[in-house]
């Protein structure tokens, strides 16, 4: 078994530099030693200003989304047994971004776009679990994973065809709002402690299950041969998955790539066991957004990228290095 | 050796679909019993194992575990008395051998609790038991058929519940595996008075390392005994709808399909 003691750790520190990064690079440098002077409550005028109130909220905002999305992306790919699933299989952020785009249409921004957005993502939930349940033998409604993969994929499309007629109709000066929204975009993540206090509650749910996903991802029957209460798990893991996208995708619009590869590439370090997947995805999840939201902010400014543009120029590669590098051995 | 129920099925039928597939059995598995089942393919012994793990519904009839209805003992309860060797096992996401046979410990774990030192030793144990010693750090992916299927047993035995369900415990086996780990599972249960259910296909494997049988004939109908009884060849016979012949030699019976 692969020693987690070093690894969790590393990637801790891993997490604080790429966070040091973010917080000094951008318009205005700031030196590593302001940094700590400031975040230890001293330091003057703009440049406190512009850590505090400006890059830092961005930045916790950004990791935390991560979070979200690796670990939503590990539950989802238990949930539904397939390495395919990412944290949107089930037209969870299609909903968001319906309500999304409604809400920029009808002139909304700010605080009040994200509550559309996390509406939009919740109706999408119910909607899903309630037309994957059907009514068996015994009058009770039964849903299974496979149901509920099969709803939710064909209800993607369906939010993605509305997506499509609502950016037809649009105005042509919303546009590029809404095409940023829909790529992942941390310019509307304006506030990052809700994200924080629905990633640690996530954590908090999601690790005393983690040995139970480790029987789980191998077999529904599997695991309830090893004592495992299947359906109980699978419902907490839909609802659980469910929340942490929502509260993702209605903070930063549908970023993508994060949450399907980043479960497999802690995977293919050699972590398969849930008790450091979960917390290890959650990690990198949030290290990778952190570097990808500093090169969106900085790489062709002041012009600023969608993140989800950069998520994806960044691990495509390192995937592919890893994937090559798991076959050779 | 106590003549105490271990796993007793009263009145239970199995229903596949619309189809019934047998009705009517009563079952009792005691411990230090070894059973075969036996039956052409499609006859519910899967079916039937599963729904004595109770993992399925059962449509009519009752299971119990000793003196208790299965329904009302929680799932990871039942884990510790009862162990479930699948007829396959696919695997889709990456695990190494350890983590697989450590699964085996999950109904013995609280929560937040973590597999022992212990543990790990008597899953290397097994594991060398099962002629896959070093092989604890391979994927499962890359291991064949029969290697799975060692570590499909050695999983099960780290599990140590007090009755073995085995379906099909010897597929992809080769010859010397099948004896060994036919054996291994003889002296696990003997040695502390355990039981074994199996769904087999070799009648003379069965006959030699089982000492009770239960046969599901086509027509729904079954047949319980010892092996003794029932190893015969007319009864085998109908049972496969072929013709099976029975041979002595030195002392020994061999059932061969003509």
């Amino acid at each position: 078994m692969h020693s987690a003691r070093f690894f969790l750790p590393f990637l801790l520190v891993l997490a604080l530099a790429s966070l040091a990064l973010s917080l000094t690079q951008g318009s205005i440098a700031v030196g590593l030693d302001s940094l700590v002077s400031i975040l230890w409550g001293n330091g003057q005028g703009l440049e406190r200003q512009l850590i505090l109130e400006l890059r830092l909220p961005r930045s916790l905002g950004a990791f935390f989304t991560g979070a979200l999305l690796a670990q939503a992306g590990v539950l989802m790919q238990v949930l539904v047994r397939n390495p395919l699933a990412d944290p949107y299989i089930l037209g969870i952020s299609g909903g968001a971004a319906l309500a999304a785009l409604l809400a920029m249409l009808a002139g909304l921004s700010g605080f009040l776009l994200n509550s559309s957005a996390f509406a939009g993502a919740l109706l999408a939930v119910v909607l899903v679990f309630g037309l994957a349940r059907h009514n068996g033998k015994t009058g009770r409604g039964i849903w299974t994973p496979l149901r509920l993969l099969l709803t939710g994929v064909v209800l993607a499309a369906g939010w993605g065809a509305l997506i499509s007629f609502i950016l037809a109709i649009s105005p042509e000066r919303q546009l590029r709002g809404m095409l940023f929204w829909l790529m992942g975009d941390l310019g509307y993540a304006i506030n990052p402690w809700p994200l924080a206090l629905v990633f640690v509650f996530g954590l908090l749910v999601s690790l005393p299950l983690a040995r139970s996903l480790n029987v789980l991802i191998r077999g529904e029957l599997l695991a309830g041969s090893l004592g495992v209460d299947t359906r109980r798990v699978q419902l907490v893991l839909f609802l659980l998955a469910s929340l942490l996208t929502a509260t993702a995708v209605s903070q930063a619009g549908s970023i993508g790539f994060v949450g399907l590869v980043i479960p497999h590439l802690v995977r293919l370090l050699g972590y398969t066991d849930h008790r450091i997947l979960i917390p290890a995805a959650s990690l990198c999840g949030g290290i990778l957004l952190v570097i990808a939201d500093t090169l969106a902010r900085t790489a062709l400014a002041p012009q600023q990228l969608p993140v989800g543009i950069i998520t994806a120029l960044l691990g495509v590669p390192l995937f592919l290095h890893l994937l090559q590098k798991g076959q050779r051995n | 050796m106590t003549s105490r129920s271990l796993l007793r099925c009263e009145n239970l039928s199995i229903e596949i679909g619309d189809r019934c597939l047998f009705e009517n059995l009563d079952l009792d598995i005691q411990y230090g019993q070894r059973w075969a089942v036996l039956g052409m393919n499609g006859a519910g012994k899967t079916t039937l194992l599963h729904t004595l793990a109770g993992l399925l519904p059962t449509h009519q009839g009752r299971i119990y575990l000793g003196d208790q209805p299965l329904e009302q003992i929680s799932r990871r309860a039942i884990a510790l008395k009862l162990g479930l060797l699948f007829q396959d096992q696919n695997e889709l996401f990456p695990a190494t051998v350890m983590e697989t046979i450590l699964s085996g410990r999950h109904p013995h774990l609280k929560a937040w609790q973590w597999e022992s030192a212990e543990d790990e030793n008597n899953a290397r144990h097994l594991l060398a038991t099962v002629d896959l010693k070093g092989y604890e750090q391979r994927q499962v992916t890359t291991l064949s058929g029969g290697e799975r299927r060692r570590l499909g047993i050695a999983t099960v035995l780290l599990q140590d519940p007090d009755l073995l369900l085995l379906d099909e415990p010897i597929n992809h086996l080769d010859l010397h595996h099948q004896h060994k780990i036919l054996q291994l599972l003889n002296a696990t249960t003997q040695k502390k008075n355990k039981s074994l259910l199996m769904v087999m296909h070799d009648i003379n494997l069965s006959a030699h390392y089982c000492d009770h049988v239960l046969m599901i004939f086509n027509d729904g109908k079954t047949r319980q005994g010892s092996t003794a009884e029932l190893f015969q060849e007319d009864i085998l016979s109908e049972l496969y709808q072929h013709q099976i012949r029975c041979l002595r030699h030195e002392q020994q019976t061999y059932f061969i399909s003509m």
